[in-house]
């Protein structure tokens, strides 16, 4: 059974059409790549999935579940966790306590009990702050633990927005454009640890990126939108030697990408 | 590479508290002098505090237990602009309702003053969850007219509805038989102030506070990470009118009367004035705004009545309460709390700068720097 799946989802921005019937489906364990000229409407597709827009025609499933009338948080909640374009942290706070905001929904004490200062919510307190930390030690970003985010450069940033996106512990991680602000060889990185992650934690991940030799070496499906409009779909061998693809990224006469 | 990544939702590994794992945070601990010295200067300012209504003149005690309360209201404020970055000009109108809710309960209904209290939360309560639903829509600037169109709503209209507020006489508001002095009233204030400040404390610490004021720099982000933006910014509306709404009930009997020209648009813009002044955000702050506010006119108008140095009688403390504003806007964007920022985390016992991460410690403890 597919993991995250979506039918027909169309949207309109007044006269613009952005996204016209795209279905997709991700399975389990799967890393899926949505690749696409600028504009083509992939970050809308993203948020039409995670529930920021509101698609005037279609339905998104997580695990067979109809989420498509479901808030984000709610989403959250059921596994889906995703970062931004531009950065989506919190930017008055370190790096740490953004990444114990983002653990909220396996926060298990109640509000009241936080308020009283219950002692089992202090306790956990104290195993978030360990978690967070743990999983900074993971990626490598210890170091910036107690950092405020406005020292850090663009790519550490995209960096913190990942570890913060699995402190909200998901089974999709989507992934808008991760490697911007990256070099080649902290790309190469950072594609051996996506595919760590899948194998570690039996994470499934959709990425949007444009780095398209990232993009053939990690993905096992490739949907490739155009205007809107879903323009090929295949196995990244097949989408490299897509004409229409070509064209499309490259302009007329190209045969094939990479 | 070997990247190994736990599910953050795992069993941590080493779930001993103490015994340092890698990754684990280094407390840091002042040396033992150190400890000593933070104690006692702690011990120090807050038996100041406390026996400060027994050394003043008893005329002034009342205004001990009025700077207690606007410090309540301050940290009433400062939960809606400090952590979720509303501004709200209507807390004139949450303290009123607070005030007026427990007059009536007093004096009409001649319940005893605990119910009193319970009725002035409540109503805080409400009217603040009502301004928090509209907040749901409106925000900003447009959420701040909002909130000003309800303090001179209230005070026009809601609090002169004669059978429930007694109109332009005002409501009777007696205090409780065993704090009649003013003496014993201060220390009652003084512990509502401790109560807020307990309140403000919990909210910061734990994750409903964390939420809040992730919701303040982005609804997407906090919405991305699984918070329910809803209900969390109705929480710290709630929180806020709990806490105005107390305040209201303790300065009903201050001067045990309560009348509606009191709770005017003017006393709304001071409240936001001694939480910009005193540090937007921070607790300790915003207490000491609310004082140096409360305490100036008083201040000012003794030194004017002496000196004569003001040439317009009575404002002075509008005047130099402006000329601070302006001081703290343009100088020191953090308030007090940002000049006084060393001894506050000397005296809550942090290191003296934020602490990087890889900078091995000495040992011993010896880092201990003083402010």
């Amino acid at each position: 059974m597919s993991v995250l799946s979506a039918r027909g989802i169309s949207i309109r921005f007044g006269g613009l059409q952005a996204l016209d019937d795209v279905s997709f489906d991700v399975n389990e364990q799967e890393i899926v790549g949505l690749i696409g000229p600028n504009g083509a409407g992939k970050t809308t597709f993203f948020n039409c999935l995670t529930g920021f827009y509101a698609p005037t025609a279609g339905d998104v499933f997580v695990r067979g579940e109809h989420v498509t009338d479901l808030r984000p948080d709610e989403r959250t909640v059921r596994g889906v966790g995703r970062t931004f374009q531009h950065v989506g942290l919190v930017r008055s706070f370190t790096v740490l306590e953004n990444l114990l905001v983002a653990q909220h929904r396996n926060v298990g004490y109640g509000v009241a009990s936080g308020l009283l200062g219950l002692p089992h919510a202090r306790r956990e307190e104290r195993v978030l702050r360990r978690r967070a930390r743990t999983l900074l030690g993971e990626l490598g970003l210890l170091h910036l633990a107690d950092e405020p985010l406005d020292g850090l450069s663009y790519g550490m940033l995209k960096q913190v927005e990942v570890a913060a996106v699995l402190a909200t512990d998901p089974d999709v991680l989507m992934l808008d454009e991760p490697l911007a602000g990256l070099g080649p060889e902290e790309a190469d990185a950072f594609a051996d640890r996506l595919l760590a992650m899948r194998r570690e934690l039996g994470l499934t991940i959709v990425v949007i990126e444009h780095h398209v030799p990232f993009m053939l070496r990690i993905c096992d499906y490739v949907y490739v939108l155009n205007f809107g409009r879903l323009l090929a779909e295949g196995r990244p061998e097949e989408i490299r030697g897509n004409t229409d693809v070509a064209e499309a990224y490259l302009g007329k006469g190209a045969v094939a990408l990479a | 590479m070997s990247a190994t990544t736990v599910r953050p939702s795992a069993a941590p590994r080493d779930l001993s508290v103490g015994a340092p794992v890698a990754g684990d945070e280094i407390a840091w601990r002042p040396s033992t002098t150190g400890i000593a010295a933070r104690v006692a200067v702690l011990a120090l300012g807050l038996g100041a505090l406390g026996v400060l209504p027994l050394i003043v003149a008893p005329l002034t005690r009342n205004v001990l237990a009025t700077t207690a309360v606007y410090g309540m209201v301050a940290i009433s404020l400062n939960v809606l602009v400090g952590y979720t970055g509303q501004v709200s000009l209507g807390h004139s109108a949450f303290l009123g309702v607070g005030a007026f809710g427990a007059g009536f309960v007093l004096t009409q209904l001649a319940l005893p003053w605990f119910a009193a209290v319970v009725v002035a939360v409540a109503l805080g309560i409400a009217i603040a969850g009502l301004l928090g639903v509209v907040a749901l829509r409106v925000r900003g600037l447009y959420l701040a007219l909002v909130t000003l169109a309800l303090a001179v709503f209230a005070e026009r209209v809601l609090f002169g509805i004669e059978p429930l507020t007694g109109g332009g006489g005002g409501q009777t508001a007696v205090r409780p038989t065993w704090a009649s002095a003013d003496l014993a009233y201060a220390y009652v204030c003084f512990g509502g102030l401790a109560l807020a400040w307990l309140l403000d404390w919990r909210l910061t610490a734990s994750k409903a506070g964390r939420a809040i004021r992730a919701l303040r720099d982005s609804e997407r982000v906090a919405a991305s990470w699984g918070i329910d933006v809803t209900r969390y910014k109705l929480l710290a509306f709630v929180t806020s009118g709990a806490i105005a709404g107390l305040a209201g009930a303790l300065f009903a009997s201050i001067t045990e009367i309560v009348s509606p020209i009191t709770f005017n648009f003017m006393l709304s813009l001071s409240f936001l004035m001694m939480v910009v002044v005193g540090g937007i955000g921070s607790r300790i702050g915003v207490v000491l705004g609310a004082a140096l506010y409360t305490a100036l006119p008083y201040l000012l108008d003794a030194a004017d009545g002496r000196y004569r140095w003001f040439p317009v009688d009575g404002s002075a403390s509008q005047v130099v309460g402006a000329l601070l504003l302006l001081l703290v806007l343009v100088r020191f964007p953090g308030g007090l709390a940002q000049l006084s920022a060393p001894l506050i985390r000397w005296c809550s016992f942090k290191p003296a700068r934020a602490r990087r991460t890889g900078a091995t410690p000495t040992a011993g403890g010896g880092n201990d720097v003083r402010p």
